[in-house]
């Protein structure tokens, strides 16, 4: 038996095959328990000992050169198959089922996590309440005018002497009193309390139904100072780190002194200008959002001595703040969802947006 | 309410070198907010924000003392020019004139009959100023009554002196179904709480404080007039006025209670205006009925108080200054006590030391104090609403990623929808003063929403999968409704697609449920309809909806929905499922074929009670009557050979067997 005349053999039969098929079948005629190697191993039964072990060597070095081989040509065509795989990754996949959170749901997360840092715990009040805490105990009694200014949803439930009426809550500040009462009227408070609200209005930029979140805090020694730094907290981690806020004197019942709050517009960022189209406008215009390089937030205050009197608590021991903004409105400011009509109307075309 | 005054009539009470911009600057982080600056027929108009605790602000008087007290904060110049008005001399004898409020209704009345020269249009000035500030120009009498008020801040009303034949102003209650016609000619109906003048003679010939009527007014043939102002109980004034819808500028300041000393004030300049513009000349002598002269308020309190209430130290020397630049009269002793008399502008408003905290920060600068967060406190969160909160978003964002959408609907539904799903209306809480019928009653299902949801989304999109998580408000027989979260979700796909989501749901929350054939949710076909339960807690249905309610809403295709009780499944939650170590031992799986009687939680629990080693049951299929399940068994403590595995499976057999016999 001549080996390189073998050899040259297997050479001629692998440079032949194009496919690994080819070669994988050639491995199984070499190879195999029928292969042609194993037939030359029974053929040397014959040989005499000396003649047998030269066989025998040469056979295994044959056997090594044949997988070798093999070898070498399978991962040749293996390279040139992988190069002919080839997909068009820009053509669009086939459809995963995709839903979505209602954007009310995705602010009252993140702002439930904002207040969460700071040690403020989320709670949440009845939305059917009786007039005593939607106005008395917020220091607005029957008389007062500044009922008016919330013109409440009353309900047809059969009113309670004490109580009053059963109305739909109009703010979450039925949470105040409430809370203070969940405490045995001892603080310390520092309570985020979010909430639909209810007021009868409904037109281009209200909704009879809306969100509030409503942050309490009492303890001792509370101040403006604490107000403002929290504010100036909450305003950074929820608009941006560029975002200043200030306060302008207001007039609520349940607090005093009251405040409106403003934050720099998160479109022009404070500078009331309208960004520049063309460079060569000689006057730039103003923001449209603001006009002032201002937005209004919502309302806040020190809380009213006679608002902790009506929850037990000693306003010659304990002060505190509060606020109650929209969730629609931060909404609108951060994210400019505008058309804050479209939030209650289940219309698939605006909840698939988020 | 919002006042309009120009910058030139502010000019008349204030002396500054502050521009339009700088006042509307410093008014708006200190005061009464400047929301616009106008530039009308070169004049410069400022569009004021009053709040209704500062009714003293809501004029050219109120706006320049604010000024005045604000602008040197800031390095400018203010101060308050207050116009010196003399007492008009009077004749000796009067012409008959009589004014009676018998029962006090009034704090105070002040009248002065005068003769004018004539009626005729205002001068210049006037008339620009009135339209500027928002209202008609009529005459020179009428224009003037509202030149006084927005100038000084009270309301005033001049009567046609020969129209009232009697001379006499009686103030009383309306009787009840006693009618007026107002001088803008419309017809009131009123009520016995209202306060209306009478002539002697039982004829109303005022709704003083609000608006007059057309059979006292000045026409263009007046001679005489009655110059009148009165300051009359705010309250009664908000009511009448809310209950006609009237809403003038002058009742919507006399409701705020304005100051009664400034009626005077605006007495005498009316009384000067009219002099100056029309050559009127009185006729009678100044009636003043002022019983009860209204007195200055007092508060005691500290610089120390001021300091802690703030979170900073203002100085003495400011605080002090502020104070009696806003016309406080302030008396320091121990060297930071303060006994601070509230003039009588504001005793309504300022009344606790925490109002005079709001006037000194107000005014020192919001701006001006530092931004510190409280010292942290540890309040602990009622275990109950921690998991509400994160089992509600938890779910949410499950059923978010397993592409179902989020919907939040009103809380309240219409009489319609409640009609389509078979509902008494008398069974529900309904809101009393709704403004639209689309939302007066308050739900008890979330269910009735969804399928409309998806009724109005029809051709938008024809797969749906929606969820809500909302209150149902369920009236008691006593006292507030009972606030209950539920869950719901809706498809109109399939029941399958139904199943498999509230099955997934439980699965992710780690609750093990059974279910049962049938019901309780009446909007539910009873007989596609299931209960999910564990032991004896139910947690909700789930189901088809009734088809006739569907009809009812035009829907054609079947919808299915579950409705579950949102604080039932959160309290059944674990974050974590019970461990259970996976078995060493082999499983091996064998299926069976056998006729199908009763339910599949019914044929799964004879399946476990027959075979002690089997640990699932899958359905691999059904045909005609016939079912295949696929059953696999293990041994905890050794593998089991298949001979064992083949004598469970025929125990199985075995089991399903006796159920035919």
């Amino acid at each position: 038996m001549d080996i390189l005349v073998l050899q040259k053999t297997v050479r001629e039969e692998l440079a032949k095959a194009t496919a690994v098929q080819a070669v994988s079948d050639l491995e199984l005629s070499y190879l195999g328990r029928n292969g042609k190697i194993n037939e030359l191993l029974k053929d040397i039964k014959s040989l005499s000992l000396e003649q047998k072990k030269t066989a025998g060597k040469d056979i295994n070095s044959f056997k090594s050169f044949v997988a070798e081989e093999i070898n070498k040509t399978k991962n040749i065509l293996y390279l040139k198959e992988d190069q002919k795989i080839s997909v068009d990754v820009t053509l669009p996949s086939s459809e995963d089922a995709s839903g979505s959170l209602h954007p009310i749901t995705i602010a009252v997360n993140e702002i439930t996590g904002i207040f969460n840092k700071i040690g403020f715990i989320r709670m949440s009040y009845p939305e059917v309440d009786w007039e005593y805490y939607a106005f008395e105990t917020l220091n607005m009694p029957v008389t007062h005018a500044a009922r008016d200014d919330f013109e409440t949803t009353f309900l047809s439930g059969s009113a309670d002497k004490k109580m009053g009426k059963m109305v739909l809550t109009p703010h979450t500040s039925n949470g105040q009193v409430r809370e203070m009462e969940r405490l045995k009227s001892t603080p310390p408070i520092r309570m985020i309390n979010i909430g639909k609200c209810y007021r009868p209005n409904w037109d281009a930029t209200h909704t009879p139904m809306f969100h509030q979140f409503e942050g309490l805090c009492v303890d001792k020694g509370i101040t403006i100072a604490n107000l403002k730094g929290t504010l100036d907290y909450f305003v950074k981690s929820y608009f941006g780190e560029n975002t200043e806020v200030r306060l302008r004197p207001h007039h609520f019942q349940f607090t005093e002194p009251s405040f409106e709050v403003d934050i720099t517009c998160t479109v022009c960022k404070g500078t009331a200008l309208a960004p520049l189209a063309t460079a060569s406008v000689a006057r730039q215009a103003k923001c449209k959002i603001c006009k002032s390089g201002w937005l209004e937030l919502g309302g806040t205050g020190m809380v009213h001595p006679n608002v902790l009197k009506a929850g037990g608590i000693d306003p010659l021991v304990y002060s505190g703040w509060a606020f109650g903004f929209g969730i629609e409105r931060v909404n609108m400011m951060k994210y400019g969802i505008d058309d804050i009509r479209n939030y209650y109307t289940g219309d698939i075309r605006f909840l698939n947006l988020f | 309410m919002n006042i309009k005054i120009t910058h030139s009539w502010l000019l008349e009470y204030l002396e500054t070198d502050a521009t339009p911009l700088e006042i509307q600057k410093y008014l708006s982080l200190c005061g009464p907010s400047v929301e616009r600056i106008e530039e009308v027929n070169g004049e410069t108009v400022y569009d004021i924000e009053i709040t209704s605790n500062r009714i003293d602000t809501a004029s050219v008087l109120g706006i320049a003392r604010e000024a005045a007290a604000i602008l040197p904060m800031f390095g400018k110049k203010a101060i308050l020019k207050k116009r010196l008005l003399k007492t008009p001399e009077v004749p000796s004898s009067s012409v008959p004139i009589e004014i009676i409020d018998e029962k006090g209704i009034c704090r105070r009345v002040l009248g002065i009959v005068m003769e004018v020269y004539e009626v005729s249009s205002a001068p210049d000035y006037i008339a620009k100023r009135v339209l500027l500030t928002g209202t008609r120009s009529i005459n020179n009498l009428v224009d003037i009554t509202n030149y006084v008020m927005t100038e000084i801040g009270h309301p005033t009303h001049v009567f046609d002196y020969d129209r009232i034949a009697t001379h006499r102003l009686i103030l009383r209650h309306a009787k009840k179904g006693e009618e007026i016609i107002t001088l803008d000619e419309k017809k009131y109906t009123l009520d016995e709480s209202d306060i209306v003048i009478d002539d002697g003679a039982g004829r109303v010939i005022d709704l003083p404080g609000i608006m007059g009527t057309a059979n006292s007014v000045v026409t263009n043939e007046t001679k005489r007039i009655l110059f009148f102002i009165e300051s009359n109980d705010p309250v009664s004034i908000r009511r009448t006025s809310m209950r006609y819808g009237i809403r003038t500028m002058a009742s919507t300041i006399n409701e705020k209670n304005p100051d009664v000393e400034l009626a005077y004030t605006a007495f005498l300049r009316g009384i000067e205006l009219f002099t100056e513009v029309a050559a009127a000349k009185p006729l009678s002598p100044l009636i003043d009925i002022y019983p009860n002269k209204v007195k200055t308020g007092l508060i005691n309190t500290s610089k120390s108080f001021i300091d802690t209430k703030v979170g900073a130290a203002i100085p003495l020397k400011t605080i002090v200054s502020i104070l009696t630049n806003l016309d406080f009269i302030v008396e320091v002793t121990n060297g930071e006590e303060l006994s601070i008399t509230v003039p009588t502008h504001r005793v309504s408003d300022v009344t606790i030391p925490e109002d005079i905290v709001e006037e000194v920060a107000r005014v020192y600068g919001y701006f001006a104090i530092s931004s510190v967060l409280q010292r942290p406190a540890y309040v602990i969160q009622p275990k109950d609403k921690e998991n509400l909160f994160h089992y509600q978003y938890e779910v949410k964002s499950f059923l978010k990623h397993k592409g179902y959408a989020e919907v939040m609907n009103y809380s309240a539904c219409s009489p319609m929808l409640l009609q389509a799903f078979g509902q008494k209306q008398e069974d529900y809480l309904h809101i009393t003063n709704s403004i639209s019928e689309d939302i007066k009653f308050l739900r008890q299902s979330l269910i009735p929403s969804l399928v409309q949801n998806i009724k109005q989304n029809e051709g938008f999109s024809p797969h749906m999968h929606l969820f809500e998580i909302a209150k149902t408000y369920i009236p008691q027989e006593k006292g507030l409704p009972q606030e209950e979260f539920m869950l719901s979700i809706t498809v109109n796909t399939s029941f399958d697609d139904l199943k498999k989501i509230v099955t997934a749901l439980f699965a992710n929350l780690n609750i093990a449920t059974e279910i049962v054939q049938g019901g309780a949710n009446e909007f539910l076909l009873a007989s596609v309809q299931g209960t999910v339960k564990s032991g004896n807690e139910i947690f909700g249905s789930f189901g088809q909806v009734t088809p006739q309610f569907c009809r009812n809403l035009e829907l054609d295709k079947s919808v299915f929905a579950a409705e579950l009780y949102f604080e039932q499944l959160m309290m059944a939650a674990r974050k974590m499922p019970i461990y259970k170590a996976f078995s060493q031992y082999a499983h091996i799986t064998l299926d069976l074929t056998f006729k199908k009687i009763g339910s599949y939680t019914q044929i799964k629990e004879r399946a476990f009670v027959a075979s002690e080693k089997l640990i699932s049951v899958a359905l691999k299929d059904t045909y005609k009557d016939t079912i295949t399940l696929r059953f696999v068994f293990t041994d905890p403590a050794k593998n089991l050979t298949e001979q064992e595995a083949l004598e469970q499976l025929e125990k199985i057999k075995i089991g399903m067997e006796s159920v035919k016999k």
